[in-house]
């Protein structure tokens, strides 16, 4: 309930603010945008920008999935997958067509689109459960053909990949990667405070109601399938030229769960969660590499007290401490 | 294909897909009984391996007596993740229980899997078989191990169907998994049937885990690969049926020894993809389905 | 109220920026490290920051905790010590994943300010983290990752990638040559009359094992055989009869196989008697897996592999002394391997100390592509290979090859393994299985 409201109330506040609101930010929002920005001006450190940049690259993942999950409500359990065939795509190109990577990360994005509709019409007409499960198995085919096309992929071999950027340190990596995170937002935000978020809304509280209200639920529920797997196909072609090598292994069910922790730590149906959880948890868990496995165990637990008792995650967790922040403060009211 | 072959693809399915039966089995009965899609179901796969090889290898436990403790080790952390994990989170959320539940099993997953990572490391904890010699079935040398493997799964498969049809508790069981609000009704206690469901299915997989410990040592990560076997067949034949299960994972049994031996190995699991595909399409409820729509149609 | 909402997010998400940018990682190193990656220690004195780049955590952290275990025992020979310097081990944790060791690295040349880097396990990291040595200019020295894209990379640019310095380990097919010569050798002497001249592989789809079926399939090839299956399955599968049976029927005397992942590599070699396979087998890393006996039983008989042995007393005197101090029995690879190659990076860092005076990411740099790599230092005081040496034809593998870097082929017997070629090291001769006689 409490996601619907703060849902509704940021569609009543973009209606009346101007273009950066309907873009779906805050100023303060931007404000934090260009502080990630600002970094490498000041901080010529490669360790902590390579951590900004996997922290964003996440982060991103995270929404995308969250715009599924949070929204039609089904979760797409082969996401890592989609990322790793956009991943494949930008680098073969790159290799085989001497294409620029610039280009081959939006054909990545095209691919994973097309990919993700075409299961999207197979087996988001099922049940929520059976989307998922299915997505699933799609990933650990994809996985497999990635292992068993030697011809092309290498296969376990590993693809070498271009890098985006030559000699020079992560900066341009960050500004790429900011730019794809603002456009992931900007996309998706915009997409759910229109009509076809409301549709969105309406299927994934209650899908039986949405189509006795005449709502076509299959089309939206592949239209938001496609858009959510394009932006795992684009971070997938930046990762691919950022890390420059590939292996079947991007695509292994590790990576969505660990995506799927994210978006859930933090809290579905935000869209901005996820990416506030990467810029969490991944720099925290870095941190805490000394303990080992007892670190993984943490990230289950983690994963398993959010579910159980604060469902909400981190996004709810904010919200309510600006309902109380504002109660501390009425006098900021008036000002 | 040469008859002799026949014989042994026919042969090496069946002895796969028995297996597969009993890892499914328990899967599907969480999924009927308690709409929770278990992606931890592998990992309790993976306890009934540490527990056969600790009483087999290391106490030195006959094996019948080895599988059993493994079932019983099973049973007895299925309930106490029932009680603590999914039973308060069924206090705590009323609505899209499937995917929550789902969510927290990946959880679950993650923890069970480094805690085993924590505890004994990544050494392999195998033997090399519970029972020795081999016999000639069809002109086929099959070794003693993989026929009583077989011949445990067959027998709990059994033992469980009788339980499940004969007697009251059974019964109580399959009431639950078909009208939850109609079985309250009748005074069944239902959060007793649950911790019971959940603690069978994971005494099933350690079972099967114990009784294919000659094959499959035991470590951490050991679970996903029957998870997602028991996934797929449980999907082939519509979720939550359990007796479909044993049909279907012979079918998968004989799918993938076919696609073996024609097509070399590492194709398998693209044929099955396509195979579940064109049975989506045609009948999107699976091969035994009723097209009746459940709470976890959501 | 919206507004206070992101104002609250924006206070969270500066406070994380602030913490993960300045926070707890400098609290542990007061004096924090340039930034511009210029090394420290040009002083006296000095400490040299060694990294030991491996899988410390995950899957494969046994390989971790031997590598750490050998890189002490060979610095404990120089009393961790080279001229003014004292030798400080940074542990670079790979995760055996490329993102997170590239990561780490990174976090390791920065951060830590390592001088100079040793070891690695897996290829892909090897491939992710050449990088990362050249962009910040740390020599690297003898990883491990062996396959053949490492190699590729590296003579794609040798200039850029003059960091990442030797392997320790040849492309696996360079080594699996000594496989068809134990044979042939065999069929020479009459030892074994093979009722034909057909081959087949069975391995797992990984880059080791594809490696070695291609490379054993071009040896045979070229001593006449033909190869009638060539079957690769998935990682750590253990069903294995169909394609086995698959194999029995294609009537091959001579199988080839290579696995990683011990499930499948027992399961192979137990279903291949299983299936009443008619053939010589070869099962390339059966021995890497500590527990292969234990798992397999007697099946594993008359199987040919090719393991590096404790065999000199040097060897046997480093067992014994990794058992007791550590508690547990290292491989030939992670652990012996490891330290011969540790060994020699030290004995580089001593001479290139006495040419500079100076130990630095520079001086070895410099030094290791003046002098290492040119094939002027050699290393002869191994436990595990009489010699290691790289020339500018062999570079990035050391030279392969009997009387240098060289495996024995050996052949199991109840639990056991006898080597059987080279005539040099040779213990017993060929046995023909018998299930062949």
């Amino acid at each position: 309930m409490m996601q619907t409201e703060t849902n509704q109330n940021l569609l009543l506040s973009m209606k009346k603010k101007n273009i950066l609101r309907e873009l779906g930010f805050t100023p303060l929002g931007l404000g934090l945008l260009i502080l990630v920005a600002l970094v490498p001006l000041f901080i010529d450190n490669q360790y902590y920008l390579h951590l900004i940049v996997s922290s964003l690259m996440f982060g991103a993942l995270a929404m995308g999935f969250d715009f599924t999950v949070g929204y039609i409500n089904i979760v797409n359990f082969g996401y890592a997958a989609f990322m790793g065939v956009g991943g494949y795509v930008s680098a073969l190109l790159a290799t085989r067509l001497g294409i620029s990577p610039w280009i081959g990360i939006f054909v990545a994005a095209a691919a994973a689109a097309v990919l993700g509709f075409l299961i999207g019409i197979l087996t988001l007409r099922l049940r929520g459960m059976f989307a998922a499960i299915m997505a699933w198995f799609v990933g650990i085919v994809l996985m497999s053909l990635a292992s068993n096309m030697v011809d092309l992929t290498r296969g376990q071999l590993g693809l070498n990949v271009p890098l985006l950027f030559t000699g020079s340190g992560k900066a341009p990596y960050i500004y790429t990667i900011l730019a794809i995170v603002i456009l992931t937002y900007i996309v998706l935000k915009r997409m759910i405070s229109s009509k076809i978020g409301l549709a969105f809304n309406a299927i994934g509280q209650d899908l039986e109601a949405a189509e006795t209200s005449g709502v076509n639920a299959t089309k939206y529920k592949v239209l938001n399938f496609t858009v959510s797997c394009a932006f795992a196909g684009l971070i997938g072609g930046f990762y691919g030229h950022f890390v420059g090598i590939l292996t079947p292994a991007v695509l292994h069910t590790r990576v969505t769960v660990e995506i799927l922790a994210l978006c859930y730590i933090g809290g579905r149906g935000s869209i901005w969660g996820g990416l506030l959880a990467a810029f969490l948890i991944i720099p925290i868990f870095e941190f805490l590499r000394p303990l080992m496995e007892i670190r993984l165990i943490i990230y289950g637990l983690l994963l398993v007290l959010v579910m159980i008792f604060y469902p909400g995650g981190l996004a709810q967790f904010l919200n309510q401490l600006a309902f109380y922040l504002k109660d501390l403060m009425p006098f900021k009211k008036q000002a | 294909m040469d008859l002799s072959a026949t014989g042994d693809i026919l042969l090496s399915g069946i002895l796969r897909g028995g297996l597969f039966v009993l890892i499914a089995m328990g899967l599907s009965l969480v999924f009927g009984v308690m709409n929770i899609p278990n992606f931890a179901h592998g990992e309790f796969y993976m306890l009934g391996a540490y527990f056969s090889y600790y009483a087999y290898a290391v106490f030195g436990l006959n094996p019948i007596l080895a599988i059993m403790a493994a079932g019983a080790g099973g049973f007895v952390c299925g309930a106490i993740m029932e009680r603590t994990a999914f039973r308060s989170l069924r206090v705590r959320q009323k609505t899209n229980w499937v995917m929550n539940s789902f969510l927290l099993t990946v959880g679950l997953s993650i923890v069970l899997q480094n805690s085993a990572q924590a505890l004994v490391g990544t050494k392999f904890m195998g033997i090399s078989q519970y029972w020795q010699g081999s016999v000639a079935i069809m002109g086929m040398n099959v070794s003693i191990d993989r026929l009583a493997g077989f011949g445990v799964a067959m027998a709990t498969v059994l033992l469980f169907w009788i339980f499940l049809t004969k007697t009251k508790t059974g019964n109580s069981i399959r009431a639950v998994s078909e009208d939850e609000s109609g079985a309250m009704l009748v005074g069944i206690n239902l959060n007793r049937v649950y911790t019971l469901t959940f603690s069978i299915a994971c005494m099933l997989a350690g079972i099967a885990g114990a009784a294919l410990l000659s094959i499959n040592p035991a470590y951490p990560t050991m679970g996903l690969a029957p998870l997602y076997k028991s996934w797929f067949i449980v999907i082939l034949v519509g979720m939550g049926n359990v007796g479909g299960t044993i049909i279907g994972g012979f079918i998968v049994g004989m799918v993938e020894a076919l696609s073996y031996y024609n097509l070399g190995a590492g194709w398998q699991d693209v044929i099955s993809l396509l195979v579940i595909i064109i049975i989506l399409l045609f009948k999107p409820s699976g091969l035994f389905g009723k097209d009746v729509k459940g709470v976890w149609e959501r | 109220m919206i507004r206070k909402q992101y104002l609250v997010i924006l206070l969270v998400l500066a406070m994380v920026v602030n913490f993960s940018l300045f926070g707890c990682g400098d609290s542990a190193d007061p004096d924090p490290a340039p930034d511009n990656g210029e090394p420290v220690g040009d002083e006296p004195g000095q400490v040299l920051k060694v990294g030991v780049l491996g899988p410390f955590t995950g899957p494969n952290s046994r390989v971790g905790e031997e590598f750490i275990g050998a890189v002490e025992m060979a610095f404990d020979n120089y009393d961790s010590t080279i001229g003014d310097y004292k030798l400080e081990i940074v542990q670079i944790d790979s995760q055996s994943d490329p993102e997170k060791a590239t990561r780490a690295y990174e976090d390791a040349a920065i951060r830590d300010g390592i001088d100079v880097s040793i070891l690695n396990w897996h290829s892909s990291v090897a491939a992710a983290c050449m990088d990362a040595a050249a962009r910040n200019q740390v020599p690297h020295f003898f990883g491990f990752g062996a396959a053949d894209i490492v190699n590729e990379k590296y003579l794609g640019d040798r200039d850029f990638y003059s960091y990442w310095i030797g392997k320790t380990w040849p492309t696996p097919g360079k080594l699996v040559q000594a496989y068809v010569e134990t044979i042939e050798q065999a069929i020479d002497e009459g030892v074994w009359e093979p009722r034909n001249k057909k081959a087949a592989m069975i391995c797992e789809d990984t880059d080791w094992g594809r490696s070695i079926a291609a490379a054993l399939m071009e040896y045979l090839t070229d001593a006449g055989w033909e190869i009638v299956a060539e079957e690769y399955f998935t990682l750590g599968e253990t069903e294995l009869t169909p394609t086995l049976l698959a194999i029995r029927n294609s009537d091959a005397s001579l199988v080839g196989s290579s696995v990683a992942s011990a499930p499948s590599f027992a399961s192979l070699v137990k279903q291949s008697r299983e299936v009443d396979l008619q053939a010589v087998m070869i099962a390339d890393g059966l021995g890497w897996i500590g527990e292969w006996y234990e798992l397999t039983g007697d099946d594993s008989n008359y199987i040919l592999d090719q393991i590096p042995q404790w065999t000199t007393e040097e060897s046997k005197q480093f067992l014994q002394d990794f058992e007791d101090r550590y508690g547990f029995t290292p491989s030939t690879s992670a652990g012996g391997l490891a330290y011969d190659a540790t060994s020699f990076f030290l004995q580089i860092a001593q001479a290139c100390y006495d040419e500079h005076g100076e130990l630095s990411r520079e001086t070895l740099h410099e030094f290791a592509n003046a002098r290492v790599i040119t094939g002027e230092i050699a290393f002869d005081d191994g436990i595990i290979m009489e010699q290691y040496v790289f020339t500018e034809e062999s570079i990035p593998d050391p030279v392969v090859g009997e009387g240098y870097f060289i495996f024995p082929v050996i052949q199991y017997l109840e639990g056991e393994g006898t080597v059987v070629w080279p005539d040099s090291f040779k213990q017993a001769d060929f046995v023909l299985p018998e299930y062949l006689r």
